[in-house]
């Protein structure tokens, strides 16, 4: 524990500048009463991480599947029990808070997955396990799919990739499995579509592959090739709309482009040293919709500049990378995955965040880990972190 | 099993790449993008409108406001804003006072996105409207220049546009020190764009123009306007000009123009005739070709030169003096003062006493005039020249020419602004008077103003002459001149000198554009107005000693002290003796009380009589009358004081 107390700081200054944020940003409608809550949040998740800290990694991988099916089961309910504005199913309203089971889902799927790994030996090119280890992450996504929460899903789902790859998958298959996506990205266009394919072929005869998953690997990608056009028009029009602002805001400037566009003007409106805090003019006209919670990284750079959200990115980055090193101290193999699983987490939703605020990654609904205003998100990835320093203090008991 | 070395490199390239990815990214939109986006950022903060800032005071040079900006504010409506047209009309017309009906239509057209209501409505009605609380009906500060002396001095001063921009004289010369900095008020908008109400906010203050202090002395400036208009209407002429200069510091103090706006002084070229013989006499005794001994026999008045004849308007038969050359104006011999002097001699002289170029005054036009160098004169250009002919001035040229007379020889830059001074008074920036160069010597100037003040005394100028003081001065008559030669009927009368002639206070040129009735002469056309204005300085300026002309005090004439006056004179009466024949013309005294009269006609060398009370209200001889010998005037007064 006393061992990563540098963590441990950039985990409580992390949180410190949320909750400043979250009081710049709300404190003109709501005063103190939501950085009073974030506060609480802030309480509680370290109370349950401290918990946390204490059950043992055995323990934990026994309840894991337990977790899993219990998270899955809460995704099913909100499903058919929850309500939220315009249809969405995304928490259950429990009077004081609103609970989000995508959130606790994140933990959940990381924790099945490092039980399905650990109790395999490394898994080369075995694609049984490989489709077990998708099997595990895309229920829950497929579930927060229909939600709708398209990022959290993508995030869930891509929580596969640094865990198959943590396991041992051979890198070159490892491009084969992420090649659908790319895929998805080189259909719209046909000359990126024929470089895909000859690349894609390129890796086949360079890895020895059995002529079964080649077979898959083909069959998958041409099979989103030609869904493609139909998986965009599965898609909601707010959706539609969010992509489409992604690849060119300036078209949708007043419509879906508009928080891109204007996340964009805060941050870089700040300059070097920003506005000083409470200073922010953005925000004090109300132009960034959604600031205290997905877009909170675009008040830090506005009031606080490029040091206050290159800080805010470094001490993510540095909690990132101090994870993965105790995943590379840890002797439980559970835990080095679930380090690894949850560092990757981590790192996916800050580059995804960040992005989004910045204009290189599509708006989607994914808080900003430890800052980001939620309940939900402070007390799962807290929760997370508890696992983790535990994991990290019991390196030595094997 | 664990991941090897080469995984966790490649995932430390993964990572890495993802934070160089944000970073660069953060770098590229907080850093170098910055100035970008604080512009739209600033942009959305909401519009901003400028605060008028006050425009400088324009104020004469006894602190007498000349042009001043009163507060004042703009009305204007947003039809596509306004709800009820009709009731919007009906109220604001009441109180801006313009045409409901036509206020009513404008407002109908709901494309139309500004309809001016007024561009100055002074601040209660503006208030009065603001209180009506109408949508779409907009209340600006803007401020109204205003000029208490209304069209007094405007040539000078320029004109503003409707919407205060300057577009010519000091206004628009000196605009940029006027006009001061316009502050900035951001009205902020909400995330759609539109506009806070009651959410203003001063950005920056404005920062009211500099004041600034003409040369100009306003009662003179209205003294000068008034004899100048009188003048075209009796004269029925095209325009003209009075200019008033101080010939020590080059100041105008006044600058008359006809038509008002036009700065004819500095913007009209002439054909100076005669007064320029100014320039011609003052080379030659300058130069030494001639003294005042010299006498030319002028020939019955004709000159041979190449390809013509010169002659004089009032030939004499006898050799004249150089004196009464010059008071008869004798162009004959002042074309043999110009063959002293040569042609390179002479041109010099010109240059240097100003003409051909701009004088350099702060005002917009300035006329260099029309100088040939020597090389492209014709053969008899000299003589031509040395009468004012083949040259182009401008009046201001000319009364520079005759101020460097006036103060010993130097010629002065005109000076139009003293100072220019800030919000409290404070002087911020002077402009001394500039002396451009040294011109003749001062025996000349004293010499020339001789022959001047024999021009009023007995020679072509007597109209101009001033009881009480000594005038100096030189007639002209400029003929116009088209392509191909000069325009039968049509002249330029000129009028040009300086009171008192032996310690000179004030150079004064007339200009009198196409006088219209049987005598054009300067004399006559322009002397009686140098009078008038020069007169009522004389009058107005108690500091200007009364003098007598040297050669009227010097004649030793008998005197007959009062017989049956009411007022005892106690000024001292002159010896008897004899006058030496010299005629002095009987000074107008109409108008003045009997003690200012005899002030008058004892220093011009009468006596007088007097009877009745009150102010005089007849003389006899009449005023301007010769006289000679016994100089004695009979007053006539009457009426109350």
């Amino acid at each position: 524990m006393m061992q990563q107390k540098w963590l441990l700081a950039a985990l409580l200054a992390l949180a410190g500048l949320g909750i400043f944020a979250i009081y710049s940003s709300s404190s003109a409608d709501f005063g103190w009463s939501l950085a009073l809550r974030q506060v609480i949040w802030c309480v509680l998740g370290i109370a349950v991480a401290s918990v946390m800290m204490r059950v043992r990694i055995k323990t934990l991988s026994a309840f894991a599947p337990l977790l899993y099916a219990a998270a899955i089961l809460m995704l099913i309910v909100v499903l058919a029990a929850g309500r939220g504005p315009q249809g969405t199913r995304r928490w259950f309203d429990l009077g004081l808070f609103r609970f989000q089971p995508s959130e606790v889902a994140k933990i959940a799927v990381i924790l099945m997955l490092s039980r399905y790994l650990s109790d395999r030996g490394a898994i080369g090119d075995s694609l049984k396990s490989v489709l077990g280890v998708f099997a595990i992450a895309a229920i829950p996504a497929a579930l927060i799919l229909n939600e709708p929460d398209l990022g959290t899903a993508v995030v869930v789902g891509f929580l596969a990739f640094p865990l198959l790859y943590a396991a041992g998958l051979d890198s070159l298959l490892m491009l084969l499995l992420l090649s659908p996506l790319i895929a998805l990205i080189c259909a719209w266009e046909v000359v990126a579509w024929v470089v895909f394919v000859a690349l894609l072929v390129t890796i086949v005869v360079f890895g020895r592959f059995k002529t079964s998953l080649i077979a898959l690997v083909f069959g998958v990608n041409f099979l989103v090739y030609s869904l493609a056009p139909r998986l965009w028009n599965g898609l909601a029009p707010y959706q539609q709309a969010r992509v489409l602002a992604f690849l060119n805001p300036d078209n949708y400037k007043f419509t879906a482009g508009f928080q891109i566009i204007q996340s964009k003007i805060a941050i870089g409106s700040g300059g070097f040293s920003g506005k000083g805090p409470l200073e922010g003019t953005q925000k004090a006209l109300g132009l960034v919709p959604a600031q205290h919670t997905d877009f909170i990284f675009s008040l830090m750079g506005e009031e606080l500049g490029f040091v206050g959200g290159a800080g805010v990115l470094l001490l993510l980055l540095f909690i990132v990378y101090r994870i993965y090193r105790i995943a590379g101290t840890v002797r439980s193999r559970f835990a080095m995955y679930f380090c690894f699983g949850f560092a990757s987490l981590i790192l996916i939703q800050t580059f995804i965040n960040v992005g989004m605020t910045l204009g290189i990654t599509p708006v989607t609904g994914l808080p900003l880990p430890f800052v980001s205003y939620g309940g939900s998100q402070m007390i799962v990835f807290w929760g997370g972190m508890g696992i983790v320093l535990g994991s990290s203090a019991s390196r030595k008991e094997y | 099993m664990r991941p090897g070395v080469g995984r966790l490199l490649v995932l430390l390239v993964g990572f890495v790449a993802f934070a160089v990815i944000l970073v660069a990214k953060l770098v590229s939109v907080q850093i170098v993008d910055h100035d970008y986006y604080k512009a739209i950022a600033v942009g959305q903060h909401g519009y901003l409108r400028p605060i008028p800032a006050k425009r400088g005071t324009i104020y004469d040079r006894t602190g007498r406001v000349l042009a001043t900006t009163m507060p004042a504010y703009r009305v204007y409506a947003d039809p596509s804003m306004v709800d009820d047209a009709a009731l919007a009309a009906s109220s604001v017309s009441g109180i801006a006072g313009c045409n409901r009906h036509k206020l009513q239509r404008k407002l109908l057209n709901k494309k139309n996105r500004y309809v001016l209501i007024d561009l100055a409505l002074d601040v209660e009605r503006a208030l009065a409207i603001r209180r009506l609380g109408l949508k779409g009906v907009v209340i600006e500060p803007a401020g109204t220049r205003v000029r208490p002396f209304d069209s007094a001095a405007s040539g000078v001063l320029g004109c503003l546009s409707a919407y205060e921009e300057p577009l010519s004289g000091i206004e628009l010369r000196f605009d940029e020190m006027l006009k001061g900095t316009a502050g900035v008020r951001r009205h902020l908008r909400d995330a759609r764009g539109r506009p806070i109400p009651c959410v203003e906010a001063v950005v920056e203050e404005s920062v009211a123009g500099h004041s600034m202090i003409l040369t100009l002395d306003i009662d003179l400036q209205l003294t000068a306007e008034k004899a100048l208009d009188e003048a075209i209407e009796a004269h029925g002429a095209k325009g003209g000009c009075v200019l008033v200069v101080d010939p020590w510091t080059g100041d105008i103090l006044a600058m008359a123009s006809s038509p008002r706006n036009r700065n004819f002084p500095v913007r009209v070229v002439f054909e100076p005739g005669s007064a320029f013989k100014l320039c011609t006499y003052a080379t030659a005794l300058d130069l030494k070709r001639v003294d005042s001994l010299s006498i030319f026999d002028t020939n019955h008045g004709k000159l041979k030169v190449p390809g013509g004849w010169i002659t004089d308007d009032h030939p004499r038969d006898e050799a004249l003096p150089l004196i009464e050359a010059f008071a008869i104006s004798s162009n004959v011999a002042a074309s043999m003062v110009a063959r002293q002097v040569g042609c390179e001699d002479f041109y010099r002289y010109m240059l240097a006493f100003g003409f051909g170029t701009k004088t350099g005054i702060d005002l917009e036009g300035e006329s260099a005039g029309i100088l040939r160098e020597p090389a492209s004169w014709s053969k008899r250009s000299l003589e031509t020249l040395a009468m004012g002919q083949e040259i182009g001035v401008t009046a201001l040229q000319l009364t520079m020419a005759y101020a460097a007379v006036a103060n010993g020889g130097n010629l002065m830059k005109p000076r139009l602004v003293r100072a220019i001074i800030d919000e409290n008074g404070k002087v911020k920036k002077k402009y001394p008077a500039k002396t451009v160069r040294r011109v003749i010597g001062k025996e000349t100037t004293v010499e020339m103003t001789e022959l001047l003040e024999s021009v009023v005394q007995g020679g072509t100028g007597t109209l101009a002459s001033i009881p009480g003081i000594r005038v100096a001065g030189k007639t002209g008559t400029g003929q116009k001149a088209a392509r191909g030669g000069y325009i039968a009927g049509k002249h330029t009368s000129v009028f040009a000198g300086f009171i008192p002639a032996g310690n000179p206070r004030y150079v004064c040129v007339v200009i009198i554009d196409e006088p219209s009735g049987a005598c054009h002469y300067g004399g006559y056309v322009c002397g009686p107005v140098f009078k008038d204005v020069l007169a009522q300085i004389f009058r107005d300026d108690k500091s200007i000693v009364p003098s007598v002309c040297p050669r009227v005090a010097h004649c030793n004439e008998s005197l007959f002290p009062p017989v049956d006056a009411m007022v005892s004179s106690a000024a001292a009466v002159p010896g008897p003796g004899d006058d030496g024949g010299i005629q002095i013309a009987c000074p107008p005294v109409t108008g003045l009380t009997l003690r200012e009269a005899a002030e008058v006609l004892e220093a011009a060398g009468f006596a007088w009589r007097a009877k009745g009370s009150g102010t005089v209200v007849a003389q006899d001889p009449l005023a301007r009358a010769r006289l000679q010998g016994r100089r004695i005037c009979h007053l006539t007064l009457g009426g109350g004081r």
